[in-house]
């Protein structure tokens, strides 16, 4: 039998797995921290050197901002908990073979810090607004309690596979 | 006209495939999306679609090359802010991006404002606005 601990940490991923489609090389969210459904999610990516964006880094880095994490896959990792936290608020009756979930819009995305391999990104996501198939939420990303990215508001959208496909 | 190589920056794709237009003030790039870029096969499998996040990569890559063919150093124009993106239609495999970037650098030199508009065929895909600063080497 495996230890409680070791139980739920693998019951967490397996839940994350369920809940998004996304899978290698572009599922950026490790673990669930905390989740309060309709409310919020804690939750964590952590950077490293195995990633796509260092395999194709070439060369001596002429500074650190070179190779600090992309701030792209920063704002994806950081809508990927969001995602879970909509899913998880049971506001979408979502069903990952039929839906896809949407990046619609952004708002006052502020980058304040970088991140390096080695680091740990700790998302903080809180729900501002949520409709049926819709949600605005609001947040920040830290490393080590250091803040690297502030977003005054994301709106993420499901919608139907076959219409995606059709548009 | 060839973007240059981004050699030592991290990046999670290379998101510029050429320069159509640049000038003083502006930059038009295009952007083949392909189905064997790594992506694909997660995002979503079964059923690729270009990330909105990499729309905004193409944008950032965009803003590099325009820094870069105006003589400066790319490494030293920073993202500060996404001030706002808009994704208005999701790009899948033969699609091609093409992004025009209106950039306004601010009367000291310091500051970058950037606004694109993003198509695919004649049809907009995505909006956003971006903010840099301009420094030395982080």
């Amino acid at each position: 039998m495996l230890p409680p601990a070791l139980e739920t940490i693998l019951a967490d991923h397996e839940r994350i797995k369920d809940l998004l489609p996304h899978r290698y090389p572009m599922l950026l969210v490790d673990a669930v921290r905390e989740l309060r459904a309709g409310e919020s999610i804690r939750a964590a990516k952590a950077v490293t050197l195995d990633e796509a964006p260092y395999v194709r880094a070439r060369g001596a880095a002429t500074g650190t901002a070179t190779r600090s994490y992309p701030t792209s896959l920063v704002v994806e990792s950081f809508c990927q908990a969001a995602g879970i936290l909509f899913m998880e608020s049971g506001l979408a009756g979502y069903d990952p073979h039929r839906h896809v979930l949407l990046f619609g819009a952004l708002a006052g995305c502020r980058v304040t810090g970088a991140a390096f391999p080695g680091d740990v990104l700790t998302h903080h996501a809180r729900i501002v607004k949520a409709f049926s198939d819709s949600a605005v939420f609001a947040g920040e990303v830290a490393v080590g309690g250091r803040p690297v990215l502030t977003v005054d508001q994301v709106v993420m959208a499901v919608r139907d596979r076959e219409m995606v496909m059709r548009s | 006209m060839s973007p240059i190589e981004l050699g030592e920056l991290a990046r999670p794709l290379d998101a510029v495939d050429a320069i159509v237009h640049r000038d003083e003030a502006a930059i038009t790039t295009v952007k083949a999306v392909s189905g064997s870029e790594p992506f694909c096969a997660g995002h979503y499998p079964g059923f690729a679609i270009y990330p909105g996040v990499f729309v905004l990569e193409t944008v950032h890559q965009s803003v590099l090359q325009h820094v870069a063919a105006g003589g400066a150093d790319w490494r030293k124009a920073r993202l500060r802010e996404i001030r706002s993106a808009r994704f208005l239609a999701p790009l899948r495999p033969g699609d091609v991006l093409r992004t025009q970037c209106r950039c306004s650098l601010s009367a000291d030199g310091t500051e970058l404002k950037v606004q694109a508009t993003c198509r695919n065929a004649e049809r907009v895909s995505a909006e956003v606005r971006l903010r840099y600063a301009i420094g030395e080497r982080g």
